[in-house]
């Protein structure tokens, strides 16, 4: 009996040419692995609606595959929540996720869980060298709603973004259990460790590439970028209470000045009631920002006791140096690491 | 023990539950439902043997009479052993002391066998059977770790070797809320102790992975063995009851929060003793399990708890 179990987690969309190729790749890299101490258990495909009929495809490498178990999801509740539902199928210590396309090529598992292990982090996020679909607009449209959510967010993590993750199974499936309809699955993640890193891999999109098709539409993005500023910490609190407070403190210094002006320089006030209006008006404006911001904040307190951000969370690391050790005995594997690690 | 006898059913005679805990009132409901009688309610005595040879032989006398009244011939009795004192962290003597019991009830069955068809079910226990095992198929062999799994294979294999006709269900983590005079499960203490604002020590991690299935699936899954099983299309069988969906702990804790909307009070042991993962591959359930959504059963078990106390 092995001592590792991975789990490998597929949303499926529209792969249905795509399916077979990966699947035989993560046959060979479980082959790979065969009489180690790691074990790629189970490759739960989740067939979200697919809108190329992929689930006959899923079904028929099911029976030529045991290790490879089909969900079917009702209807297309899209990729996120597809992920969820694979994540919280799995049993593996370790719950690696890919897409469908090719794009993450499973031969980088094995590099990708060195690099956890060998730094003891719970995750790790492939992430592309180059541009990944090699069209600058959706490069550029993607990697810079990840910068401008970190930055407002102040979460560094979320740069390093991506659906190619190897996840610690204990972490991915408390991540899982927590998210709600509209959470992101990588904030999430965000709530029960710190200990994640990007690394830096050659992927490239060869769908996008060749067919300019992605999954994704250009209003599936938006949506996934909402979905992304929901989630990550609300700056419209902090902001609102800075507001209310300046403001209240501008209605202060301008009450003080009216009142100098009433008692000390009465001639020089020429529309006589203005003034004060104005303090009146930032008064009300600052009690109103700061009761908002309150409100907000109570809110958001509400919101993570329902998303169910944990009070604290325990992980076991006890394997990580039967992984490393896995990997670093078999030669071949140690080259790929060597060769593909940046 | 409760008999029952099903009104428009021609191959079952008469259903002996023996045990009317989370799965034999889960079975009892289902017959309920068809439009089953009860005959009768007959009592158990665990802890006194002379009181058992008692009882077993009024319940012999008993149900010859009524097997004479339906013209047994063409009938089956099943008898569904559903019973159990011992708890998953019995002691050795407790263990004994049940499996003694069980086998004076075989005895009783093999016995009951020479007048009639006689189909045995018997409850046995994943858990016990398999602690510790992670991925279990139905080609694992158990090896259980404690008495309380060790008493399960010592009953699976009696009944093997009885001779008798026999379907052995393997449940994993059941849960289910019947009565607070009744032992219940992880997820009803959860919610029980929720409710008084009481603590749950909980003897494993928020990462410790079980398979939960809900009594009423696998009541409904014997059930439907009980009612096509008859005399001519029968074999032994051995099932692996399981939703196939491994839960963390933490992830168990939260259906239960989102239900009863108020946090739960939590205590995880500092050295648990059953911490270790057990989980069950896909395709190893029978594919007529039936699994229900844990959250709407959880939603079931607080309303009985509201309304029954």
């Amino acid at each position: 009996m092995p001592d590792v179990l991975i789990s490998i987690v597929v949303p499926v969309f529209s792969g249905k040419t795509y399916l077979p190729e990966l699947i035989r790749r993560i046959s060979e890299l479980r082959e790979r692995f065969r009489e180690t101490r790691i074990e790629i258990t189970e490759c739960i495909c989740v067939d979200d609606e697919s809108v190329d009929n992929s689930l006959p495809v899923l079904r028929q490498l099911g029976c030529q595959y045991p290790w490879v178990q089909v969900l079917a999801l009702s209807r297309n509740f899209g990729q996120h929540p597809a992920t969820i539902a694979g994540i919280q199928h799995s049993s593996g210590d370790w719950v690696v996720t890919v897409d469908e396309d090719l794009q993450h090529d499973p031969a980088l598992i094995p590099v990708l869980l060195h690099h956890a292990c060998a730094k003891s982090l719970d995750v790790v996020y492939a992430m592309p060298e180059s541009a990944v679909h090699q069209s600058v607009f959706r490069d550029m449209s993607s990697r810079l709603t990840k910068r401008f959510v970190a930055m407002l967010t102040k979460n560094p993590h979320i740069e390093t973004f991506s659906s190619f993750r190897v996840m610690r199974g204990s972490v991915a499936r408390a991540a899982a259990a927590s998210c709600a309809t509209e959470t992101y699955f990588d904030v999430a993640v965000t709530w029960f460790t710190s200990r994640m890193e990007g690394m830096s891999l050659s992927l490239k999109d060869r769908r996008f590439i060749s067919e300019k098709r992605s999954g994704y539409t250009f209003l599936g993005l938006v949506k996934h970028a909402n979905r992304l500023l929901l989630t990550a910490d609300n700056p419209i609190m902090r902001y609102g209470f800075l507001i209310g407070i300046l403001s209240a403190s501008a209605a202060f210094a301008g009450t003080m000045i009216v009142l100098y002006s009433k008692i000390f320089r009465p001639d020089a006030i020429l529309v006589p009631g203005w003034a004060s209006l104005m303090v009146v008006s930032l008064f009300l404006f600052s009690a109103l920002s700061l009761q908002l911001s309150l409100a907000v904040k109570l809110l958001s307190l509400l919101m993570h006791r329902f998303q169910g951000r944990p009070t604290y969370f325990i992980v076991n690391r006890e394997l990580d140096s039967c992984v490393l050790e896995t990997l670093d005995a078999r030669a071949c594997q140690a080259n790929e690491i060597t060769g593909l690690a940046q | 023990m409760i008999i029952l006898q099903p009104r428009e059913h021609e191959s079952v005679g008469l259903i002996i539950i023996w045990g009317n805990g989370l799965i034999g009132s889960a079975v009892t409901q289902c017959l309920a439902r068809l439009g089953a009688a009860e005959k009768t309610v007959l009592p158990f005595s665990w802890s006194s043997p002379f009181k058992q040879t008692e009882e077993l032989a009024f319940l012999y006398s008993f149900l010859k009479k009524s097997l004479i009244s339906i013209s047994s011939q063409d009938h089956t009795v099943h008898l569904l052993w559903s019973a159990g004192a011992a708890g998953f962290s019995c002691e050795s003597v407790d263990a004994r002391k049940e499996l003694d019991s069980f086998l004076t009830v075989l005895g009783f069955a093999k016995k009951l066998h020479r007048e009639c068809n006689l189909i045995f079910h018997m409850i046995s226990s994943a858990g016990g059977l398999f602690e510790g095992i992670r991925r279990i198929t139905s080609e694992t062999v158990a090896v259980p770790r404690r008495p309380y799994g060790r008493l399960k294979l010592e009953q699976e294999l009696s009944l093997g070797q009885s001779g008798l006709k026999h379907i052995v269900y393997r449940p994993t983590s059941v849960y289910s809320f019947i009565g607070k005079n009744h032992r219940c499960g992880f997820i009803p203490a959860l919610i029980r102790n929720a409710l008084s604002n009481k603590e749950t020590l909980i003897m494993g991690s928020p990462s410790t992975l079980r398979d939960f299935i809900w009594a009423g699936d696998i009541g409904d899954f014997a059930f439907r063995q009980i009612m096509t099983q008859g005399r001519n299309q029968f074999e032994n069988a051995t099932y692996i009851l399981a939703s196939e969906r491994p839960a963390c702990l933490f992830e168990v804790c939260r259906w239960v929060e989102n239900v009863i909307m108020r946090p739960i009070p939590i205590r995880y042991s500092v050295s648990p003793s059953n911490a270790a993962d057990i989980t069950v591959a896909a395709g190893t359930a029978p594919r007529s399990l039936s699994v229900s959504a844990p959250v709407e059963n959880i939603r079931r078990i607080l309303q009985s708890m509201l309304t029954r106390g």
